[in-house]
């Protein structure tokens, strides 16, 4: 045997654009299939399943998008990107060495990227550092987070920034407080500062923000200092420049 | 400017009346006051009259050439008293000589000639000085009018581009993935990849066509949203479900066009893109109080609660119908936790405004 078979899988919410994809590969009888999936939570449990080499990814996908399907991967196969048509994710790509396959796209565009990827295959080289720098570029997005990707263990959580309460830093990670649960993610607080929706969301301490609607009411500490009290009975201090803020939003 | 007293009808025979006006009142006088022969008073009122009424119309010319507002008031107080001068000075000696040379043999009447010069002269100066300033009253009043002809037409081509901007554009990311479906359909079937290409084609060209006309008929905007529809089908597959409740006495009403199109376009991105399960698209349009309701829902998943704020496209949508029928309540989002409806309200149009 010269050539082990590459394992690839396709995430793709739409059957048409996996068929296409499918159709190209028949050319290419060293790579194997061995999954398709509609959206990002298969994708995510067919990787972790199937360890593919490479992976064809759309970004817009219901569940969780690709680039939240990255952010929680530990062990990242090569990606192939395939997408129709987003300004924030082009951007994204031009800022690293990443192949990417913009709808609708020829066999010969598909061919090239392929064999890129091969050959980083038999090279031996992954795609880590390119991966984070895509993920690092995709944080500069202008437009606020929706919801929250974060893995426990083996299970991936979607958490709807709607039932966020607090997010407190803990060392290297953010403590995420929703109605239901506590969840940690690997991030810097000043990540969720700027891309959590402004008024939806206000940073009241160095290590702390909270959520506009779960503010009971503000009550004073001492001299200078003021706690806010949370719907859930949970006390949060106040800093000068979190007071500030706080006026500043709520207009008191 | 055109003289306002020839140009018009209407000023022609004000001018005329207020002319006989003076006309009567002159002759009264004389024939009444001063006890002349009805010859005499008939033809001194005529010809003073007269030429005020000819020489009246010119003034007109020389107020439009000192305009009030390019230059400055002592120069034009100048020249409107050198120009008044002559002119009353032709009215006063013009009138004088003709009526001295007519009634040569009317001594006591030359005499109250002679004595009533004076007199004359300040009338006729007051009659300048008044068709002086009726004269700047109507240039000013033309100017302002202008003004605000102008103005309001600067905010009709605001409104129009305002309008343009907001009518919803083709969405790159819709395009582009149709696109893809066609091209997997070419490889495929390539007469559904045919049908698709011109449903495709079909919308676009609705949508970029330069259209004077933002009133549409519900009907052709139906259409044309069922084509989109028709089109994301492919897309999604099962994945996307359409039912219509359309009653027909609504089809002929009249729409701003593609005022319906962000909706659509909404329910595909919050609804369809973002679940797994099927989502059904729905339309109801009917009469209510005389006006079209129309209302879209679409069921969604309900971890995204939180995704679904009020869009920049539903914003746009407030903002021409207030343009459109000057109110802010036509618009009305209804939501729970997984169906998610926009009601719009399209009020009674006059029989009459369809016609005229």
């Amino acid at each position: 045997m010269e050539k082990t078979t590459i394992k690839a899988l396709i995430i793709d919410d739409e059957e048409l654009a996996r068929k296409v994809i499918l159709r190209y590969l028949e050319k290419h009888p060293e790579i194997e299939i061995v999954g398709e999936c509609e959206n990002g939570f298969a994708g995510l449990k067919a990787i972790n399943e199937n360890k593919p080499d490479l992976v064809f990814l759309d970004i817009q996908m219901p569940k969780i998008n690709g680039f939240e399907l990255l952010e929680v991967l530990e062990e990242k196969p090569l990606i192939i990107f395939s997408t129709a048509h987003d300004e924030f994710a082009l951007k994204a790509f031009e800022h690293s060495a990443l192949d990417y396959l913009l709808k609708p796209y020829s066999q010969k565009r598909f061919t090239e990227a392929v064999a890129k990827a091969l050959s980083r295959i038999q090279s031996g080289l992954s795609q880590t550092a390119e991966l984070e720098k895509l993920n690092h570029e995709n944080e500069k997005r202008e437009d606020y987070l929706h919801r929250i990707v974060v893995k426990e263990g083996s299970q991936v959580h979607v958490i709807p920034c709607g039932e966020i309460i607090t997010l407190e830093a803990a060392d290297d990670y953010v403590e995420i407080q929703t109605k239901s649960k506590k969840y940690l993610k690997q991030k810097p607080l000043s990540f969720f500062e700027t891309r959590l929706h402004p008024d939806h969301f206000i940073r009241v301490h160095r290590s702390t923000i909270v959520a506009v609607s779960e503010i009971s009411r503000l009550e004073p500490y001492s001299k200078d200092n003021f706690i806010l009290i949370l719907k859930n009975g949970k006390e949060v201090n106040v800093s000068k420049s979190g007071m500030k803020l706080l006026r500043d939003k709520l207009n008191f | 400017m055109l003289n306002p007293i020839v140009s018009n009808k209407k000023h022609f025979l004000i001018y005329v009346l207020s002319m006989g006006f003076i006309l009567l009142a002159h002759f009264i006088i004389l024939y009444f006051s001063f006890n002349f022969s009805l010859e005499i008073a008939i033809s001194d009122a005529a010809i003073y009259t007269t030429m005020i009424f000819l020489l009246g119309i010119g003034i007109w010319y020389i107020v439009k050439y000192l305009a009030i507002s390019e230059q400055k008031y002592h120069l034009i107080l100048a020249d409107h008293l050198i120009t008044g001068g002559i002119l009353v000075l032709i009215w006063l000696f013009s009138g004088y000589y003709s009526l001295s040379l007519i009634f040569k043999d009317e001594t006591r009447y030359l005499n109250f000639l002679d004595d009533s010069l004076p007199w004359r002269f300040v009338y006729l100066i007051m009659v300048y000085a008044l068709l002086v300033m009726i004269y700047y009253l109507i240039n000013y009043y033309r100017q302002y009018h202008e003004k605000v002809l102008q103005e309001s037409e600067l905010k009709q081509t605001i409104q129009q581009s305002e309008l343009n901007m907001l009518k919803s554009q083709i969405n790159p990311h819709f395009l582009f993935n149709s696109l893809n479906s066609i091209h997997s359909l070419i490889l495929a079937d390539s007469e559904k990849a045919s049908e698709m290409l011109m449903e495709l084609s079909e919308f676009l060209r609705y949508t970029v066509r330069k259209d004077h006309n933002e009133q549409v008929s519900l009907k052709s905007e139906l259409e044309n949203i069922e084509k989109y529809l028709d089109i994301e089908k492919i897309r999604f597959g099962n994945r996307l479900v359409v039912e219509e409740e359309i009653d027909e006495a609504c089809l002929n009403c009249k729409i701003p066009n593609m005022i319906l199109q962000p909706i659509y376009e909404n329910a595909i991105k919050h609804g369809v893109n973002e679940s797994t399960d099927t989502v059904t698209i729905s339309t109801k349009c009917s009469p209510v109080n005389g006006d079209l309701k129309i209302s879209i829902g679409n069921n969604y998943s309900p971890g995204n609660l939180s995704k679904r704020g009020e869009g920049l496209g539903l914003e746009n949508i407030k903002k021409r119908l207030k343009l459109h029928f000057k109110r802010s309540d036509l618009l009305e989002i209804e939501k729970s936790s997984f169906y998610f409806t926009v009601h719009i309200i399209i009020p009674k149009i006059e029989p009459e405004k369809i016609e005229s």
